[in-house]
C-alpha cells in the first residue's frame, strides 16, 4: 500500500510540473499565513529530482535532503522489516535523540527560510 | 511465580551497568513449578545462553550460562530468597502466563502490548504540510517507547493516543485543503469553459 501511494505520487509529479499546474495540492499554511512552512517547495523539489535536476531540487527545499532519507528509513524499518534485520537502523530512527534533532532542524529551517 | 527484569535502565529489578546491555534487555521468570524461562526483550546486542544467541522465550536449566553484553548473569542467585545482586529487593511478581518450553515469541508475558507510537505517521505529517500539529504529534510519539520501557504503561498509551489524535488533525486539515483547492480550481475551470 505505501509503495502504491508513493508510486502514484511519483508518476503525478513526474508528468505535472508544480510550477505550471494548479491541480497539485497547495500548502494550507502558506495559503493562510503567506509564510513558507518547512515543507514548502517539497513537490517542486521532488519534480526536479525526478528530472535529475539536483541543484534545482536543493534550491526549492534543501530540508528535503534530510527529511526524505529519514522518512524513508522510518517507513522501511516500520513496515518493510518483518524479520528485524534492520534492528540497528530501527533503534537509530526511533531514538529520542534522532527525533529531537529532526524536530529542532525542522523548526529552525521553518524560521530561517522566512527570515532570509 | 517470580519475574526478574534485567537491563541497564532504572526500571529493572537487576540493573546491569554495561554499555552493551539494552535499557530493557530481558527477563527471567520462575513459574510455580520451579521451572525457569528467559525472555529476550528484542535487545540490541542479544541474549546468549551457553554461547548461542536466543530470541523470544526459551526454557532455562539451572546450569545454563546467560550472558548479556559483556556480562555473565549470576541469574540463579536472583531466585534465592536473598536480595538480588543489585541490592534492590525484587518487585512483587506480576501475573505472568506459565512459560512453555517452546512457545511462539510472546515477550513479557501478560504485560500490555506496546502501543504503536505513531512516529512514522507524525514525521510524514510534518513533511506533507500542516506544520504545527505534526510537531505536537512527534513530541508525544517520542515519549511512548521510553514510558513503556520504564513500566509506565498507562502513560505510554496516553502519549500514543495523543500522538494519534494530533496526527489525525494534521492529516484531516491537509486532506481538506487539498480537496478544497482542487474543487476551487475545478469550479473556476468549469465557469470559464
Amino acid at each position: 500500500m505505501p509503495v502504491i501511494v508513493a508510486a502514484v505520487c511519483g508518476v503525478l509529479l513526474f508528468f505535472f510540473d508544480p510550477e505550471e499546474t494548479v491541480w497539485l495540492p497547495k500548502c494550507p499554511f502558506h495559503l493562510l499565513t503567506g509564510l513558507e512552512c518547512p515543507s514548502c517547495g517539497f513537490q517542486r523539489a521532488v519534480y526536479s529530482l525526478l528530472h535529475l535536476r539536483f541543484a534545482d531540487a536543493f534550491r526549492y527545499n534543501p530540508f528535503l535532503f534530510i527529511a526524505a532519507p529519514y522518512a524513508i528509513a522510518l517507513v522501511a524499518v516500520t513496515w518493510f522489516d518483518p524479520h528485524g534485520r534492520l534492528g540497528r537502523l530501527r533503534k537509530l530512527c526511533y531514538s529520542k535523540i534522532t527525533v529531537y534533532i529532526y524536530l529542532a532542524l525542522f523548526v529552525l529551517w521553518g524560521i530561517v527560510r522566512n527570515i532570509i | 511465580m517470580k519475574v526478574v527484569k534485567i537491563g541497564r535502565g532504572s526500571g529493572n529489578d537487576v540493573i546491569v551497568q554495561d554499555p552493551m546491555v539494552s535499557k530493557v534487555h530481558c527477563q527471567i521468570i520462575q513459574d510455580d513449578n520451579g521451572g525457569f524461562c528467559l525472555v529476550d526483550a528484542d535487545s540490541t546486542n542479544g541474549t546468549y545462553v551457553n554461547g548461542t544467541r536466543r530470541h523470544g522465550e526459551i526454557h532455562l536449566n539451572s546450569t545454563d550460562i546467560v550472558k548479556i553484553g559483556n556480562t555473565t548473569l549470576p541469574w540463579q542467585s536472583y531466585f534465592k530468597d536473598a536480595p538480588v545482586s543489585s541490592g534492590m529487593p525484587p518487585r512483587p511478581a506480576s501475573p505472568v502466563a506459565p512459560c512453555p518450553a517452546a512457545s511462539p515469541v510472546r515477550p513479557f508475558g501478560q504485560q500490555p502490548p506496546k502501543p504503536d507510537n505513531f512516529l512514522v505517521w507524525s514525521i510524514l505529517a510534518t513533511i506533507f504540510c500542516c506544520v504545527p500539529f505534526g510537531i505536537v504529534s512527534i513530541v508525544y510519539a517520542s515519549k511512548v517507547d521510553g514510558l513503556y520501557a520504564s513500566g509506565h504503561y498507562a502513560e505510554a498509551f496516553e502519549a500514543a493516543g495523543k500522538a494519534k489524535t494530533w496526527f489525525w488533525w494534521a492529516f484531516g486539515i491537509g486532506a481538506v485543503s487539498i480537496v478544497g483547492t482542487f474543487i476551487y480550481y475545478l469550479a473556476i475551470g468549469l465557469a470559464f469553459a
